[in-house]
């Protein structure tokens, strides 16, 4: 298992969810609630990348990189120059998942919509998995 | 002759050699899409290219007149094009329309002129008749693809 780097395309948009505390609540007839919680790290972080109007040429980078990231369950990372681009460093902490111990995996194949000779719109979707030991 | 002016316009309908007749005006636009490629980082917003199109519209006079022994009407052939008629009424099954391909034509004073070859198809046509006007047609055009390579408007 190992870090594969996104290619160096920067997104058109991106959304994230950090993802949310393992838990399970119980509610009594009486409306009592009891929350059973079954870890203290956040997990299951969302990050949703659409990349529009790039060469066939990126798309292709991004088509490799889901093959090599899923080929022998390694994990994506990101910095400036691709996902995390106009990002401050505060933020890209959490949108880059590097102090959470998570790591990106894709939650669905990239997407890709030709849009002209030459020209394609790529969308690809992440989710933050907190891998055991 | 630096400038030119509707004297020097002529239109030209289906290679003919000789002009449509009482032709009042043509005229087109040209028109590029853009694909917006701005990325997050950016500041300024970026484009490329993408999917040219044309279009355009022509007036002509409803017009008869003699060539040779036939009577011919250049807005009838137009008009020809988009309209076929039917055997009865409620007849939904009839000739699709036809193409057409119109030279834009400017005199220029050479022996070849500057042109536009045109391969379009017509997409409206308008006619009303009224006291006090002749009766002409308006025809709008959409460009099938990119203007034929024998067209020289653009060469300098």
């Amino acid at each position: 298992m190992s870090a594969i780097a996104f290619p160096a395309v920067k997104p058109t948009s991106r959304s994230y969810s950090p993802g949310n505390f393992p838990q399970t609540a119980f509610k009594a007839q009486n409306g009592a609630q009891t929350i059973v919680r079954f870890g203290n790290r956040r997990v299951d972080s969302t990050l949703q990348l659409s990349f529009s109007n790039i060469s066939d040429s990126q798309a292709a980078l991004i088509l490799q990189h889901y093959e090599q990231v899923n080929g022998d369950w390694n994990y994506a990372t990101f910095g400036v120059d691709n996902a995390l681009a106009g990002n401050g460093f505060e933020i890209n902490i959490y949108m880059g998942e590097t102090a959470s111990g998570l790591r990106w995996r894709y939650s669905s194949p990239p997407s890709v919509e030709s849009v002209y000779p030459g020209v394609s719109s790529v969308s690809c979707a992440f989710v933050g998995v907190l891998d055991g030991n | 002759m630096p400038f030119y002016a509707g004297q020097q316009g002529k239109l030209f309908i289906d290679g003919s050699t000789t002009p449509a007749a009482k032709v009042v005006s043509w005229s087109f636009t040209s028109t590029a899409n853009v694909l917006d490629t701005t990325t997050l980082s950016d500041t300024d917003r970026t484009l490329i290219y993408g999917v040219r199109s044309m279009s355009g519209s022509c007036r002509l006079y409803y017009y008869n007149y003699a060539e040779g022994a036939a009577v011919k009407n250049d807005c009838a052939s137009l008009l020809n094009k988009i309209i076929k008629t039917g055997s009865t009424a409620g007849d939904g099954e009839n000739a699709a329309s036809d193409p057409v391909t119109l030279r834009l034509y400017v005199d220029d004073g050479t022996s070849t002129g500057k042109f536009l070859d045109l391969p379009a198809l017509l997409t409206n046509v308008s006619m009303s008749m009224s006291v006090g006007e002749v009766l002409a047609a308006d025809v709008s055009f959409e460009v099938n693809g990119a203007p034929l390579s024998s067209s020289n408007l653009t060469n300098s």
